[in-house]
């Protein structure tokens, strides 16, 4: 905390901001049909004027996806925990690199078409699912008023490791976004998955 | 640009021709060897109720929700069944396919009116797994 004499009035800098991301929070249909609650907080810190700032965004989603995969409806809960260093001489223009940790469990219930003898529907539930990975990500800052801020954040996640099997498909990863789906991409596990978020900061 | 278009469309022409195994209710073709088998009306058993059933293309559906199928074949007063056994596999495939079914370990029960049957597996590539009883008298 730093304190300095202005005109005679004592004035508090704060060195940290807090933040909640919008675009996650308030939006939380999804593109392939899905639907559920994205809540990811951001606590950002810089020292005084330095040049190396810190962002830790960190959050919980429930997510919930009929029909991503054929005759799958996958719910997946996770927490994750980013924390990142940045370094900028810009208040407004700051790049950062943050590490991405993310734990999560998968509900499915898959259901096959029995026209004569009845639907065959199991459920299975995967928990304790790992991913790791680096996210690249730049912020740009807009203050919209004293103390209140919009910072959008343009961000490439690229998972490293992830918990996945050949007997269940994992379609979204906490904190990285849907990483595979019929619908989006094939088959295959994206590693790479760009994004945007916009933070209202505080 | 246009090669690119044509690498794409290509790309996802090979990709389309992706088969699936059973998502669906399995089927067998049953075979009947040395055996009259004009019948007035062919039934499934399901749980406690019989489905009045007719043969079509597809074959003869296996029940998935259980690990027995059984089926009577019903001829003026007479009554010949046809009950077996197998195991459920149950395994995803693909995001496109999602979960199939495949079956194996094929058994005939007792309730079999019939001398014996024989059972077949085959795998094609294109077309999944199929069944075929044999079924002797």
């Amino acid at each position: 905390m730093v304190w300095w004499l202005t005109t005679g009035v004592i004035s508090a800098q704060r060195n940290y901001n807090l933040g909640i991301d919008l675009t996650k929070t308030i939006v939380n249909h999804f593109p392939t049909g899905g639907s559920g609650v994205v809540i990811e907080p951001l606590y950002l810190y810089s020292k005084n004027d330095s040049k190396i700032k810190f962002k830790i965004p960190f959050g919980y989603s429930q997510v919930k996806m009929e029909n991503v995969f054929f005759n799958s409806k996958i719910k997946t809960t996770g927490a994750y925990i980013k924390p990142g260093i940045g370094y900028s001489s810009s208040k407004n223009v700051v790049p950062y690199l943050n590490l991405l940790f993310t734990i999560y469990t998968i509900n499915n219930t898959y259901k096959l078409d029995g026209p004569v003898f009845g639907d065959y529907i199991d459920e299975y539930r995967h928990s304790n699912l790992f991913a790791f990975g680096i996210e690249p990500n730049i912020d740009y800052r807009f203050t919209l008023i004293k103390n209140l801020a919009l910072i959008t954040n343009i961000k490439l996640s690229m998972i490293f490791y992830n918990s996945e099997s050949k007997d269940f498909p994992v379609h979204y990863i906490a904190g990285a976004g849907i990483v595979r789906s019929s619908k989006v991409i094939r088959s295959a596990t994206r590693r790479f998955i760009s994004g945007v978020n916009i933070y209202l900061v505080f | 640009m246009k090669y690119i278009l044509t690498i794409l469309f290509l790309a996802n022409l090979f990709q389309s021709c992706t088969k699936c195994g059973d998502n669906s209710e399995p089927h067998a073709d049953i075979h009947f060897i040395n055996v009259d088998m004009e019948v007035d009306s062919i039934k499934a058993m399901h749980s406690d109720d019989f489905i009045l059933f007719e043969v079509n293309k597809s074959g003869f559906p296996l029940s998935m929700v259980s690990d027995t199928t059984t089926y009577l074949f019903f001829k003026d007063d007479k009554i010949d069944t046809i009950s077996i056994q197998y195991k459920r596999n149950f395994t995803y495939q693909s995001d496109e396919c999602g979960f199939i079914i495949n079956l194996s370990d094929f058994q005939n029960l007792p309730q079999t009116t019939f001398d014996s049957i024989k059972f077949y597996i085959g795998y094609y590539e294109y077309d999944g797994y199929e069944y075929l009883l044999e079924v002797y008298n």
